[in-house]
């Protein structure tokens, strides 16, 4: 095998070193026969050995050494693509809108009876509005929205001639969008004589604020 | 056999650098493609060179003096080039030479390139004792079952010698080949019977080569002796016979013709040896013949001792330039991949400086985006529980349409909707009267019952109607038939 090897290494130092014409050629002139063939590989093996030996073990250290600052680009990239900018904003707008049509909270319940108590008084009806007990109780954890739920009495008034168109009517007023409430039960009894007793549940939807839902 | 470790095919790096190199011919430098070759008969101390222009001869010489050294054989092809004029850079060379052996090789009957192959194997070894050589080899005619080559040995040291000589002159060897060569391509010629084998024994001044072969161009063996035909014709008569004999074991056949080529000097002496009964002829030949007889041969021609050489020459050239054009290919494209790396490097440590630069704008930027973008799933989510939550106003439209379908002699009691939160479903509860019969009634409610089940709301009920009927007297008139009913059940959003 040594041989062989030996051999081997022979002929391919006379094939990269062999003088055409000139077999006992000096050892200088041989190496300058061998130059043509051999610098491009030499070159290349200093290339190699530079890049593995110096150029690559600087880089890895510089990636190591700006890796944060790397993964921080990459999250940056990763927060930008999950939503964009507009998108962003679309939702803000259509979330403020949405808000808008809510009452504030708890505290504008007295503010929403008197408006409702109004609205009753146009249509010839008489009311009363109050919270349901525990109708405001805390949100569920996780949701944005919570309820208060609303119980109003309803009676015609006197000079009411036409009390169920009325209360058709009032019905549909009650339900609306800005406010939002929203008629969760009717309860209408009318006596022999046509009297009508309208008992109401409205349910109003309020936005729990952002430091609770974050909670 | 080993091939040489140069090459004949060019000599201007040797040119050079050779101090022994003659003048130069400033006439053969720039007409190195003139087309014409020298031919060198160099046998045993005699030289005899002819030019030839496509196997014509154009001129030729012989030296006059012995030339037995490879310094009289510089000396000597100078004289040539100078007397011929030669201007081209091609030569052939007819050797003998007494460390150009030739030897008869018995090989076991195989296929010829087998056979080459045990040959080589055997010469190796033999190369192991004494020194690498060049070699050819001719089959032989046999009457044996067993195949004979004769092979023609030269040193590669005597090889490289005669190279640098020849080299120093700026001509490119292509050829070298025995004395057996010519005098084989010489046996057709020669006239007599075909098919009858014929000893030649040619005359080169101070040996004799002999030959025995067919008028076909088979070639039975062939030796050469170093007895000169004017000094001593008596040995040259001997050796004649020896070989005739030595021709009849082999061939199995009489030897009957001879022919002498260079003269009548030995005849008498080859006929006394030989016996009366052969037919010796006898005729002048030339050096220039015989170089005349093979300035057509390939190169390629396996006699030819520089054509495995200059085979494996050609070969190492290429393997060497294909070396040569891959080590600069990869250089390029692996000096273009450094490049590119470095580029790549550069924008690398260039993004990490912008980077280290904006790091704090950046650690901000994380938080503005970390926080919109919980905002955004709050706003999400809350948008999302917006359209989730809304309910329809359910009671206030089945009110409507309860009235729309109430028959004229019914009228309601009670009117109940309700949402229950936890399924979010309807249900309902009505309660009232109709003034009819029973029947009537029952007939009333039934159709109310379908239109509501098949209506907007689709209502569903839970159990069958029940009617309570009642009379009641209205001012004294006739009494009236009053049927009471409930209905329970639940409605779906429309």
């Amino acid at each position: 095998m040594k041989t062989k090897l030996a051999g081997l290494a022979r002929s391919f130092w006379l094939l990269l070193t062999a003088v055409p014409g000139w077999p006992d050629a000096p050892r200088i002139v041989r190496l300058g026969r061998a130059l043509p063939v051999a610098f491009p590989f030499a070159i290349m093996l200093i290339l190699v050995g530079w890049k593995a030996a110096v150029r690559d073990p600087h880089l890895q250290s510089m990636r190591a050494q700006n890796r944060p600052l790397l993964l921080l680009e990459s999250q940056i990239a990763t927060l930008r693509l999950n939503c964009s900018e507009q998108e962003a904003h679309d939702l803000a707008g259509r979330a403020a809108e949405l808000s808008h049509s809510l009452i504030a909270g708890p505290k504008q319940l007295a503010e929403v009876s008197n408006a409702l108590q109004k609205l009753t008084a146009e249509q010839h009806w008489e009311s009363d509005f109050h919270a349901i007990e525990g109708g405001t109780g805390a949100p569920v954890e996780g949701t944005q929205v919570a309820f208060l739920r609303l119980k109003g009495k309803l009676t015609p008034t006197p000079d009411n001639a036409q009390p169920f168109s009325t209360l058709v009517m009032l019905l549909d007023g009650l339900s609306r969008e800005d406010p939002r409430i929203d008629l969760t039960g009717l309860a209408i009894r009318a006596d022999e004589q046509g009297r009508y007793s309208v008992e109401t549940h409205f349910r109003l939807a309020y936005r729990v604020s952002h430091e609770k839902a974050a909670q | 056999m080993t091939p040489a470790n140069h090459s004949p095919e060019s000599s201007s790096d040797r040119l050079r650098s050779d101090p022994a190199a003659p003048a130069r011919r400033s006439g053969r430098r720039t007409a190195r493609r003139s087309g014409q070759t020298l031919g060198i008969a160099w046998l045993h101390g005699s030289l005899t060179a002819a030019v030839f222009r496509r196997q014509t001869r154009e001129g030729s010489c012989t030296i006059p003096r012995p030339v037995h050294t490879f310094e009289e054989f510089g000396v000597a092809v100078d004289e040539v080039l100078a007397r011929l004029e030669f201007a081209g850079t091609e030569a052939f060379l007819v050797l003998e030479h007494e460390q150009f052996i030739h030897q008869t090789e018995a090989v076991p009957a195989l296929v010829d390139r087998a056979a080459r192959t045990y040959l080589q194997a055997r010469l190796t070894r033999q190369e192991k004792d004494h020194g690498r050589i060049v070699w050819s080899a001719q089959k032989t005619i046999s009457a044996r079952q067993e195949s004979a080559y004769l092979l023609h040995l030269l040193p590669v040291e005597f090889f490289d010698r005669l190279s640098q000589v020849v080299l120093a002159r700026r001509l490119e060897l292509t050829r070298i080949l025995p004395l057996v060569v010519p005098l084989q391509f010489g046996l057709g010629s020669l006239p007599g019977t075909r098919n009858q084998p014929v000893l030649v024994a040619a005359d080169m001044g101070q040996a004799t080569a002999i030959l025995v072969g067919t008028p076909e161009g088979g070639v039975a063996f062939a030796r050469t002796l170093r007895a000169s035909w004017s000094s001593e014709p008596g040995r040259v008569g001997v050796e004649v016979n020896r070989s005739l004999l030595y021709a009849k074991q082999k061939l199995g056949t009489v030897v009957n013709r001879i022919w002498l080529l260079g003269g009548d000097d030995a005849t008498a002496e080859v006929r006394a040896k030989c016996g009366e009964s052969k037919e010796i002829t006898a005729q002048p030949a030339a050096p220039t013949d015989w170089l005349q007889a093979v300035a057509g041969l390939s190169p390629r021609d396996p006699v030819n001792l520089l054509a495995g050489h200059r085979q494996w020459l050609h070969r190492r050239g290429l393997i060497r330039r294909a070396l040569g054009a891959a080590g600069w290919l990869g250089l390029v494209l692996l000096a273009a991949a450094a490049w590119t790396d470095m580029e790549s490097a550069r924008a690398e440590d260039r993004r990490f400086a912008r980077l280290r630069t904006a790091a704090p704008m950046l650690r901000a930027e994380c938080d503005r985006l970390t926080e919109r973008n919980r905002e955004v799933t709050r706003e999400r989510d809350f948008i999302q529980q917006m359209v989730n939550g809304r309910v329809p106003p359910v009671p206030a439209r089945f009110l409507a349409y309860l009235a729309s379908l109430t028959p004229a002699e019914g009228q309601w009691t009670d009117f109940r909707v309700e949402r229950d939160d936890s399924s979010g479903g309807w249900s309902f509860h009505l309660a009232g009267a109709i003034e009819a019969d029973e029947e009537t009634a029952r007939a009333s409610l039934g159709a109310l019952q379908r239109r509501l089940e098949t209506g907007p709301f689709r209502a569903h009920f839970n159990e069958a109607v029940r009617l309570v009927t009642a009379t009641r007297t209205d001012g004294g008139r006739s009494p009236l038939e009053l049927q009471s009913f409930n209905l329970g059940g639940t409605l779906f959003e429309n």
